[in-house]
């Protein structure tokens, strides 16, 4: 039994390439099986179903269901960067996982111990910055005590590669990294002045965005990765490295939930070289709401078919939630409120491809939807 | 000490939970209203003879909390002087909020002092009581900021043995 309904739970044929996209309002997680390679992870999230105690890990759930009885060795777990709707659960995956994993990849090593320390300033402040991930670093820097291989992602390394299949990192670039880590020692405290907490933004810029090749079918998995300033850094890195492959795309995970700071316009330009690929979108309901719009606008020039796993939820009817004299207060003291409506299901986009790149199946579950 | 701004819009409601006003981390508070209170006693037949009515300034008043939001500036715009906030109440109930700056702060000093991205803050809406109360009033407290000191250079790096297995 999973959250899932069961008739849509029979797994892809070992020839069929599958990509499901998990975002249920805050958090991202991409389930793929790609033929020769096997079935993996990117990133993971967890979604609370109202009335249940704990939360449940989509992924874990998803592939309990399609895969049982006989659960196979994940081929990799990957994590993208150190944001709390890309980590949340992964170290549970890689304990929890019936079949056990073969291979954990995650964003560049370096900054791991300038990480720690920030994550150990805040808590001597009081403060509980990336909640939660504290398990997840010790989950997978412990992990190749379970047999488990560690493999840290930068740009152009592999992930996994066969004669027919490919995925490999494009980013965080050199520059990137070194961004990165001037950041956290910015961060760092002197005595005598306030401790400051990194900006979200900040934690992006180590991000892995990901490129899949399978026979004639081409995938690019955008993470958070944003523009940074100058030709070395985002995604101008990746467009500008000569050894990077050609980034034409079926399908295209849209960087950093459809931010305009994830959107690049060169990168655009490739995915759309040689046909119009299907761009998938994992929203973000939390601290503010994307995708945005202009995003959105920018993308339908370009391609017909966009989908969302879960659609807007932000909503002002505050009457619902509040009495009218509280209404009236948090109507005179704020300029805009709105209120993060919580999902009472789950759903996904689920795409699969046969290795010509012909589409197979196309399955939305509300309250994934297809945007119009 | 410090104070966050006071706004009041009067609206009574005499229905609403009894919590006590307390806070779970250290918010500095100040009223920016001072707190008049007559004494009954003065307005007296007998006291009235005495020519003027006898005037207190007191901190006699008592408050109940309608609705409480613990919050963390996401986002601040200087340039259109607002910031951006990422709220959750006590029955978990999210929401994103805008507040103008002048709706919190009473200057630019307190800003600067105050506001950055990660800076949390408590809004929360109570009933005042108190002679010529109650009335419905919102106020917005930010956390202090942690200054840091010398010693806790060694506590960070004690701490980073503690949690992480591999250091």
């Amino acid at each position: 039994m999973t959250c899932f309904p069961d008739e849509i739970l029979s797994p892809p044929d070992e020839n069929q390439l599958e990509i499901t996209l998990f975002g249920p309002n805050y958090g991202e997680s991409l389930v793929l099986h790609i033929p020769t390679i096997g079935w993996g992870v990117i990133d993971c999230c967890k979604f609370k179903i109202p009335g249940k105690n704990s939360p449940l890990n989509l992924p874990l759930e998803y592939l309990k269901g399609i895969l049982s009885p006989k659960l196979p060795k994940l081929s990799f777990i990957i994590l993208t960067h150190p944001h709390e709707d890309h980590y949340n659960g992964i170290d549970e995956l890689i304990t929890e996982y019936p079949g056990g994993v073969k291979r954990v990849c995650w964003y560049a090593g370096n900054g791991i111990p300038e990480l720690k320390k920030y994550i150990a300033i805040n808590r001597v402040a009081g403060k509980d910055v990336l909640p939660g991930y504290v398990n997840v670093l010790n989950t997978i820097e412990e992990s190749p005590k379970r047999g488990v291989q560690l493999r840290r992602l930068s740009e152009l390394t592999k992930i996994a590669e066969t004669d027919l299949s490919s995925l490999i990192a494009l980013s965080p670039s050199a520059y990137n990294e070194k961004k990165y880590i001037e950041k956290l020692l910015k961060s760092f405290p002197i005595a005598g002045k306030k401790v400051a907490q990194l900006k979200d933004n900040d934690l992006n810029i180590i991000s892995v965005a990901l490129f899949l090749k399978c026979g004639k079918f081409q995938a690019v998995f955008g993470s958070d990765l944003q523009n940074l300033d100058g030709p070395n850094g985002g995604w101008n890195a990746i467009v500008a490295n000569h050894d990077c492959p050609e980034l034409w795309a079926n399908v295209v995970k849209v960087a950093h939930h459809g931010s305009s700071n994830g959107y690049n316009e060169g990168v655009w330009k490739e995915h759309c070289k040689k046909n119009k690929p299907i761009a998938l979108i994992a929203p973000f309901n939390r601290k503010k709401y994307l995708p945005e719009k202009s995003v959105l606008t920018l993308l339908k020039q370009n391609i017909d078919e966009i989908y969302i796993s879960s659609g807007p939820t932000l909503s002002t009817k505050l009457s619902k939630y509040y009495k009218k004299d509280v209404v009236t207060n948090i109507k005179y003291r704020t300029r805009n409120f709105r209120i993060i409506e919580p999902l009472d299901k789950v759903g996904f986009v689920r795409l699969r491809y046969l290795t010509d790149g012909t589409l197979v199946e196309k399955k939305v579950l509300p309250p994934a939807i297809k945007l119009p | 000490m410090n104070s966050m701004f006071l706004e009041k819009i009067g609206s009574s409601d005499s229905n609403s939970p009894n919590f006590p006003v307390s806070f779970p981390m250290t918010i500095n508070t100040r009223s920016d209203t001072q707190d008049i209170e007559y004494d009954d006693t003065s307005l007296s037949p007998f006291n009235l003879a005495k020519n003027e009515p006898k005037i207190q300034i007191t901190t006699k008043h008592w408050e109940t909390i309608k609705e409480w939001w613990m919050g963390t500036v996401t986002n601040i715009n200087y340039d259109e002087k607002y910031f951006t906030a990422h709220l959750r109440d006590l029955k978990f109930v999210e929401s994103i909020a805008e507040f103008d700056f002048d709706s919190v702060f009473e200057n630019d000093n307190i800003i600067s002092e105050y506001l950055c991205e990660g800076a949390e803050f408590a809004f929360f809406v109570y009933i005042r009581h108190g002679y010529g109360f109650p009335e419905t009033i919102s106020k917005i407290e930010f956390s202090t900021p942690y200054i840091w000191k010398d010693s806790d250079n060694e506590k960070a790096e004690k701490l980073i043995k503690q949690l992480f297995s591999n250091v």
